[in-house]
């Protein structure tokens, strides 16, 4: 059972860190912005001169 | 403008290809028959995005979600010429001296999709000198970096240009930075009070399993010190606003919660002491926990409502034609930087920027925004001119004597803060149960504490006693009001009714007779032909001849008339010569022949009021009468709203004639009917009505809007009454109306079925509590079961809500 005077804090000093890397998150503003970034990711990179190129004028 | 086709008998529904808006009037490009477009706004956006090689925009609008709707482009005619301006630069603009940039951040009208992200942030790709454009969609505000040597106008033109009329933020208030620490605040709470309270349930339910010896009473203080974050920092918004409440008298359900934190933890510190190790600790921080989210997720939906008002803000903040001594030219500039003594020029159709006097020049002006009245003033040199009316007939000089705060609008917005601010807010429903909740609490409690004290000794009675006032902590109420509000909420901005705060819902519920303005709430606010009659036969069709002629003039007649002539297909001719007559008419060359068209003179029979007519070389050829129409199915929605236990009212400002026949059209009886009412005389009228409820349009309902219980701003309505109303109803008609009191009753209706719920609970462990059947576990088990019943009877809604719900999604 000694072994629970190991893993007990281990698991706090794990959930401590996540909380802490949480509240550095918070601060550094990663959850101002909720919506955008959500979507942002779902864009392409490439420049539009490409589209242009492949497409043409689309119907 | 000849690659402009209308064609007016196509049946089928078409959607406009750029804004997916239904087509009434089609417009295309020459040559390609594919797209159309419901106005030309939309046609020019679609141009130039073909001509720039976006058209994967339409791609990814098909795939991508849709947040909020929206409706036709109007074309962009604004050149931004002010923002070149220094005044300028030292407002809004941010120089980068390392990186040699500026940055400029615009609140963007009409951003709603996927697609509006990727076009706008493709803006360094296509524009030059642009170095990052970066995009908040939920607050719809795009930050644009670019090189200092750009000019802000050229990029404020392109966004523009692709159909979003762009308005210049200052940069980054102290309102807003404020607010954004708030919102860190929140999350930081929230976020400490999940880790803890679930690290907590950990050693909670050790001990619970049977933990025993050493490592229970270990267990016992870890979850002490774990609920100490808990109850000293996630836990301050609930003892700010209990004390705050409290040292103002008024009830409030975070009494209650306080009352049982503190209890809870000082019986469980106690216990600690004494060797106990069941605690309610546990409890009370997963307590703790799902009310801070439950509260959030409320912000958030409220919030959604009021990014809205943030449009009001740029009210005046227009453009203006000032006079430049030095240079002896007119120059644009932001009409906030407008002063004293000033000299400006406004040019028909525009806003008057400020108060002033004319000094040259007469014209019209619609006073509407500042006296209500809706036909067009005469103005000549020396007359007094408004900020926010408008110019309608020739361009005038002005000397400004009033700007921005001491003009006459900037005071009426002024005391409809002042107002705003003195407005009672509403002592909820679930506040005052709160109320009832404490007192029966001590009472209880009290009762218990003698008796058993009486029964058995000190040591069971202040046990039993503890345990009651910790189990009776209403979480299950405080937990699921915040959540049912702001469901429907989020319920209402998706059918197009956006509501500034959650109490508003349970106003409309409460309110118990509804106010209509007549013009444009109850009718369309246009003036709709009526009669029609040719006494002359022309070559010419006198449609057609109408409609080119009305299309040039300024009038809202005019306007009115192309409107509707345009929708029943009248040709567009070439017109030559022509003139309008401040008060009198119009009057052009349509074919070689001059036409007039101006007031019927003589006679008028059987048509009474608005009515015009069409003359060529002094001879009456058509006769156009003109009346404003109920809208679509209002007595049906009237009659509806009637059943839903309201009493309606028209209040007008309109002649009685005028206000009996849309009353009688709609079924409002006579005595329910108020005429020729001013803006002071309605403002008077509801201040003596409680519980009632203004729905209005234009700014002269501002006061009785801001004054009633619930003020409903109807779609078309100016920024003004905005300001001073509840609710705003993005889309015309009086449906959203009667969606509104129907969820607004649907939702009050859930929160007491929680009520009931959560009073069942408490009696219950009430009862268990007296008889020492409340131990720490039992109460882990019991309030989340509470919690949890309330939570889920909120998601599942009343069946009235779940159809909104679904017909809601259909529509979008």
């Amino acid at each position: 059972m000694s072994i629970i005077y190991v893993l007990a804090p281990l698991a706090l000093l794990l959930g401590t860190s996540a909380i802490i890397a949480f509240l550095w998150a918070v601060n550094k503003g990663q959850f101002d912005d909720m919506e955008t970034p959500a979507n942002r990711m779902l864009l392409e990179d490439e420049p539009i001169q490409n589209e242009t190129n492949n497409k043409g004028t689309d119907s | 403008m000849e690659d402009i086709q209308h064609t007016h008998e196509s049946k089928t529904v078409l959607q406009c290809s750029h804004c997916g808006e239904k087509v009434v009037t089609e417009f295309k490009n020459q040559n390609d028959d594919d797209h159309v477009f419901c106005c030309t706004g939309c046609r020019a956006v679609f141009n130039i995005l073909a001509s720039k090689g976006l058209e994967e925009y339409y791609d990814m609008k098909e795939k991508g979600p849709i947040f909020k709707a929206r409706g036709p482009i109007k074309e962009n005619k604004e050149n931004f010429r002010y923002m070149d301006s220094s005044e300028f630069e030292s407002e809004f603009i941010q120089f980068n001296e390392t990186t040699g940039t500026k940055t400029v951040r615009f609140y963007l009208e009409g951003i709603h999709c996927l697609a509006c992200l990727w076009l706008l942030e493709k803006l360094p790709e296509f524009k030059k000198g642009i170095t990052q454009s970066r995009l908040e969609m939920s607050d719809s505000v795009l930050a644009v970096t670019m090189e200092k040597n750009v000019f802000v106008s050229d990029v404020a033109r392109e966004i523009a240009d692709l159909g979003y009329p762009p308005h210049p933020l200052a940069s980054r208030g102290d309102l807003e930075s404020l607010e954004i620490k708030e919102n860190r605040k929140d999350l930081s709470r929230i976020g400490v009070a999940a880790f803890c309270s679930m690290n907590i349930m950990l050693y909670a339910v050790s001990i619970y399993g049977g933990a025993e010896g050493v490592l229970a009473t270990q267990f016992a203080w870890v979850t002490f010190v774990l609920s100490l974050p808990v109850l000293f920092y996630s836990a301050i918004p609930f003892y700010k606003s209990a004390w705050s409440t409290l040292k103002k008298g008024t009830p409030s359900i975070d009494q209650p919660v306080v009352l049982a934190i503190v209890v809870g933890s000082i019986s469980g510190i106690i216990d600690i002491l004494n060797g106990k190790v069941d605690t309610y600790f546990d409890s009370l921080s997963v307590l703790v926990f799902l009310l801070l989210f439950s509260r959030y997720i409320l912000k958030k939906a409220q919030k959604k409502g009021l990014d809205s008002s943030l449009a009001g803000s740029f009210f005046g903040n227009g453009l203006a034609h000032r006079f430049n001594s030095d240079t002896g030219q007119f120059e644009d500039v932001y009409s906030r930087f407008l002063k004293v003594g000033d000299i400006i020029k406004v040019m028909p159709g525009e806003i008057f920027p400020a108060d002033g006097d004319i000094k040259k020049g007469q014209t019209t002006a619609d006073l509407s925004l500042i006296s209500g009245e809706s036909n067009p003033i005469n103005m000549f040199p020396g007359t007094v001119v408004f900020n926010g009316t408008v110019n309608l007939g020739n361009p005038v000089e002005i000397r400004v004597s009033h700007v921005a705060k001491e003009s006459r609008l900037g005071k009426i917005l002024e005391k409809i803060q002042l107002d705003r601010s003195e407005k009672s807010p509403l002592l909820s429903t679930v506040d005052k149960i709160a109320h009832q909740f404490i007192v029966a609490i001590f009472v209880v409690s009290a009762f218990v504490l003698g008796a058993n004290w009486y029964l058995f000794d000190a040591a069971t009675a202040i046990t039993r006693t503890l345990s009651l006032v910790i189990v009776t902590c209403p979480c299950a109420l405080a937990l699921a009001t915040p959540l049912a509000l702001s469901r429907s909420l989020n319920l209402a901005a998706k059918a197009g009714i956006i509501i500034k705060t959650f109490d508003v819902l349970e106003r409309v519920a409460r309110s118990k007779s509804i106010l209509f303005d007549k013009t444009g709430t109850i009718t369309y606010g246009t003036l709709s032909i009526d009669g029609w009659k040719d006494i002359i036969e022309t070559k010419t069709p006198s449609k057609d001849i109408i409609y080119s002629l009305e299309k040039y003039s300024n009038h809202p007649v005019g306007k009115s008339l192309t409107q509707q002539l345009g929708d029943e297909g009248a040709l567009e001719l070439p017109v030559a010569d022509f003139i309008e007559q401040s008060g009198v008419g119009v009057s052009g060359k349509v074919n070689g022949t001059l036409f007039e068209i101006k007031k019927l003179e003589g006679k008028t029979g059987s048509y009474p009021t608005n009515t015009i007519g069409l003359y060529s070389e002094d001879k009456l050829i058509t006769i156009v009468s003109l009346k404003d129409t109920p809208r679509h199915n209002a007595k049906g929605y009237i009659q509806k709203l009637k059943k839903l236990g309201k009493t309606a009212f028209i209040l007008s400002g309109d002649s009685k004639q005028n206000v009996a026949r849309i009353g009688s059209a709609v079924g409002i009886e006579t005595e329910k009917q108020f005429s020729e009412f001013t803006p002071e005389d309605k403002h008077e009228l509801i201040s003596q009505m409680p519980d009632v409820m203004m729905v209005g349009d234009g700014a002269n309902d501002a006061m009785a809007l801001q004054k009633a219980n619930v003020g409903v701003a109807v779609s078309g309505s100016v920024e003004v009454s905005l300001r001073a109303a509840d609710v705003y109803l993005t889309t015309p008609g009086l449906k959203p109306l009667t969606d509104l009191v129907e969820l607004s009753d649907e939702t009050l209706k859930l929160i007491k079925r929680n009520l009931m719920i959560s009073v069942i609970y408490n009696l219950l462990g009430a009862t268990l509590a007296a008889f020492g059947h409340i131990t720490p576990l039992t109460a882990a088990v019991l309030m989340p079961i509470s919690s949890f019943t309330v939570l889920f009877t909120t998601l599942y809604g009343t069946k009235w809500l779940r159809g909104f719900r679904k017909q809601s999604e259909v529509a979008l």
